[in-house]
């Protein structure tokens, strides 16, 4: 029996090499703890939890952020797919993510919840976002809005200029 | 238990600290940011860059959780506070992120907090009790609270951690 199951497993060993993955590997920029990528779970499941009576559901989960504090970056919002968003702070104020990050797809550990979120919160949040002080004053009632307390947050690496690339590609003089 | 001179000298603080707090409103840049560590991932854009008075902040934050044990414990030396007053002073003229959002209250509160300072080193010179030192380290940090919860509410929760119950 082990005649046949060593080479077998020999040769299976081979075919999944990972060396021989044609899926090219992404890499992460990481904002706070290095988070495991490989954790992810599905956001909706964790919605559906705290739907479902959960006062708050821990998880690492997915999703592409709208918006993000244009002073320091100190929260970001993420649109949930529902017509909804998830404001998201950072444990202990400890990290802060890129200013230019909003329409990314953000990988985020950590604590969702619903929460009541203050007049004060919310008039700071619009001043953060750049909004007008009209806009502000009429922030007159909480919001009760998901909530993220993230211990980390990975963003995928952005493609960085190189001098053997300095320049986009110019369309204009030819066709494809 | 704190004597009655000690009482006298404490409420007369309190009644300054209630003053200035009044005078000057509910925010500082005392609290304006105590981020522990936002450096950004090599080469990524966008990343805040810290400005003087935020760095302040996270060095004061820094200092007061690392002297939190000894707070709890009552082993807080002179030596120690004296060298946040010390240090600590340099919130009152270092520039912030927006400088058009430092409301005038700022100096009051800051002025308030490093009052609070001395008012805990009182606690120790004079040898009060555990509950008075932890009175006056829980009200610097008070301070802190008040004025970010009218300049920047996001460290809010990182300074009431610091707290010591008594």
């Amino acid at each position: 029996m082990k005649r046949i199951l060593i080479p077998a497993l020999a040769l299976l060993a081979a075919c999944t090499s990972p060396t021989e993955n044609p899926v090219a590997e992404v890499a992460y920029d990481y904002f706070g703890d290095t988070i495991q990528i490989a954790d992810t779970t599905s956001l909706a499941g964790l919605l559906g939890q705290l739907q479902g009576g959960t006062d708050s559901v821990y998880g690492t989960f997915a999703a592409p952020i709208s918006s993000v504090c244009q002073v320091k970056g100190c929260w970001m919002q993420l649109d949930l797919g529902t017509g909804e968003e998830a404001l998201v702070r950072f444990k202990d104020y400890g990290f802060f993510v890129p200013m230019d990050a909003a329409s990314e797809m953000a990988f985020v550990e950590g604590s969702l919840s619903v929460d009541t979120l203050s007049v004060e919160w919310l008039r700071h949040q619009a001043e953060d976002a750049g909004e007008s002080d009209s806009a502000i004053a009429a922030i007159q009632s909480p919001k009760v809005s998901y909530s993220v307390l993230a211990v980390g947050v990975a963003l995928a690496q952005k493609e960085r200029a190189t001098e053997e690339d300095p320049a986009p590609h110019d369309h204009s003089s030819h066709e494809h | 238990m704190i004597t009655a001179a000690m009482s006298t000298k404490h409420k007369a603080r309190k009644g300054l600290l209630f003053l200035t707090l009044l005078g000057v409103g509910a925010c500082n840049p005392t609290a304006e940011e105590v981020p522990a560590n936002t450096e950004a991932p090599t080469g990524r854009t966008g990343m805040y860059e810290a400005s003087p008075l935020a760095v302040a902040m996270r060095s004061m934050a820094t200092d007061m959780e690392s002297l939190r044990a000894k707070a709890d414990a009552g082993t807080l030396t002179v030596g120690e506070v004296d060298a946040m007053i010390s240090a600590h002073a340099a919130m009152t003229s270092a520039d912030a992120t927006k400088p058009e959002d430092i409301k005038p209250s700022f100096e009051g509160y800051a002025e308030a907090y490093l009052i609070q300072l001395q008012d805990l080193r009182e606690t120790i010179t004079t040898q009060a009790s555990r509950e008075a030192r932890l009175e006056a380290f829980n009200a610097a940090l008070t301070t802190c609270v008040a004025c970010h919860q009218e300049h920047c509410p996001g460290p809010i929760s990182r300074i009431e951690k610091i707290k010591v119950q008594p």
